[in-house]
């Protein structure tokens, strides 16, 4: 199998060709160039360096979600695009599993954390056991002061810590540590691995199905809301 | 919190002020402005560009919700939130993406998206007075100097 895979979901753009088990060929970056210009040609330099083409490929995989809103846009575009040309799968991979995934081997508990601004992270959490990840946190947006508690309240312990926000959820968790600088980003490579992984469970979709997963807001916006009220109906009394 | 008041009594001097207030404008800044229509958001943005160096045209991003000026000492991200009325809508214009410290974002109708307006930011009130006059306020988390 054939999986050319393709990341945008945070500032590191990347694309990896992988056949069969093994990552032919990854081509990252993190140099601060938008992806709309950036990751077609990473992806012709996967495809050159790697002997393959477009026709070879079995599978188009792309990280999904969460991650920037630009960014997962361009990567899905540029994926349905690829795959509705040729017919084939598509495997929508979780950003939280990609960076996860290079720490599967650690036997840790693992935090997954992108930077959603204004001091609030979306997070997600796995176990590792023998290179396999159980998810233990459903993915959400949570400021950075309640990272803590939501980490207990899942009994993680011994924690490390991925993604692009690592180096603040490490500060904010009581005896996380940071995985570095090498695990702050998905690389591709991962995604193909992880996609994978998804054929084997029969998880692919077609170009039209292929979804991007935004992680909806909407509880973050309802607990500000009610916040708000709490507070307004605090200032009524005060008023009276 | 730093607060400094002026008066204006024509739309170019609401530009003079923008220009002036163009000398601390930096990368990664956020500025929520506050106004009526026909306040001067627009106005006092294109002044902060014309002090910024900024060549093209500024125009209220109405429709296009955003947008970009490039080429000034500071790249701006001009917003307009007349639309907006929800975190997810607000996410679903890219605008998170702004905040990653390259640009200084300008907010228009910040009335819209207090959950997105932090204690950070700069904020700049537009209330129109008596004969056309302009009662402008810049609150700023720290001292400025314009």
């Amino acid at each position: 199998m054939i999986i050319l895979a393709v990341d945008s979901s945070s500032a590191a753009g990347s694309a990896a060709i992988y056949r069969d088990g093994q990552v032919l060929y990854e081509a990252y970056a993190n140099e601060g160039l938008t992806h709309s210009q950036t990751l077609l040609v990473r992806c012709d330099e996967a495809f050159r360096n790697s002997g393959m083409s477009p026709g070879n490929v079995d599978v188009y995989a792309v990280t999904a979600g969460p991650g920037s809103f630009t960014g997962l846009r361009i990567g899905m575009g540029l994926v349905k695009g690829m795959a509705f040309a040729s017919d084939a799968k598509c495997a929508a991979v979780p950003t939280f599993l990609a960076l996860a995934q290079p720490l599967a081997g650690s036997g840790r508990d693992i935090l997954t954390v992108l930077d959603a601004r204004q001091k609030r992270v979306y997070c997600s959490a796995f176990r590792s056991d023998n290179g396999v990840l159980e998810k233990v946190m459903e993915d959400c947006v949570l400021p950075l002061t309640e990272l803590n508690m939501a980490v207990k309240e899942c009994g993680l312990e011994n924690v490390l810590v991925a993604g692009d926000a690592s180096a603040q959820a490490a500060e904010a968790v009581d005896g996380a540590e940071d995985a570095g600088e090498e695990y702050r980003y998905v690389h591709a490579g991962q995604v193909c691995i992880a996609a994978a992984q998804m054929a084997e469970r029969g998880e692919l979709c077609s170009a039209d199905e292929l979804r991007p997963f935004y992680l909806q807001l909407s509880q973050a916006e309802r607990n500000r809301l009610n916040n708000d009220d709490k507070e307004s109906a605090g200032n009524e009394t005060h008023d009276r | 919190m730093y607060t400094y008041h002026f008066t204006t009594h024509s739309q170019q001097e609401t530009e003079d002020i923008g220009c002036r207030f163009a000398s601390c404008v930096r990368p990664g800044m956020t500025v929520a402005m506050y106004g009526d229509l026909g306040a001067g958001k627009t106005a006092f943005t294109r002044g902060v560009e014309r002090g910024l160096g900024y060549q093209g045209s500024v125009t209220s991003p109405t429709f296009s919700i955003v947008n970009e000026y490039r080429g000034g000492r500071v790249d701006v991200a001009h917003f307009d939130m007349y639309r907006i009325s929800s975190e997810e809508e607000l996410y679903g214009t890219g605008f998170y993406d702004y905040l990653d410290g390259r640009m200084a974002v300008f907010m228009e109708w910040s009335e819209n998206i207090p959950f997105a307006v932090d204690d950070t930011a700069v904020k700049i009130t537009i209330e129109h007075g008596p004969g056309g006059e302009r009662s402008i306020t810049v609150e700023s988390p720290e001292e400025i100097v314009f």
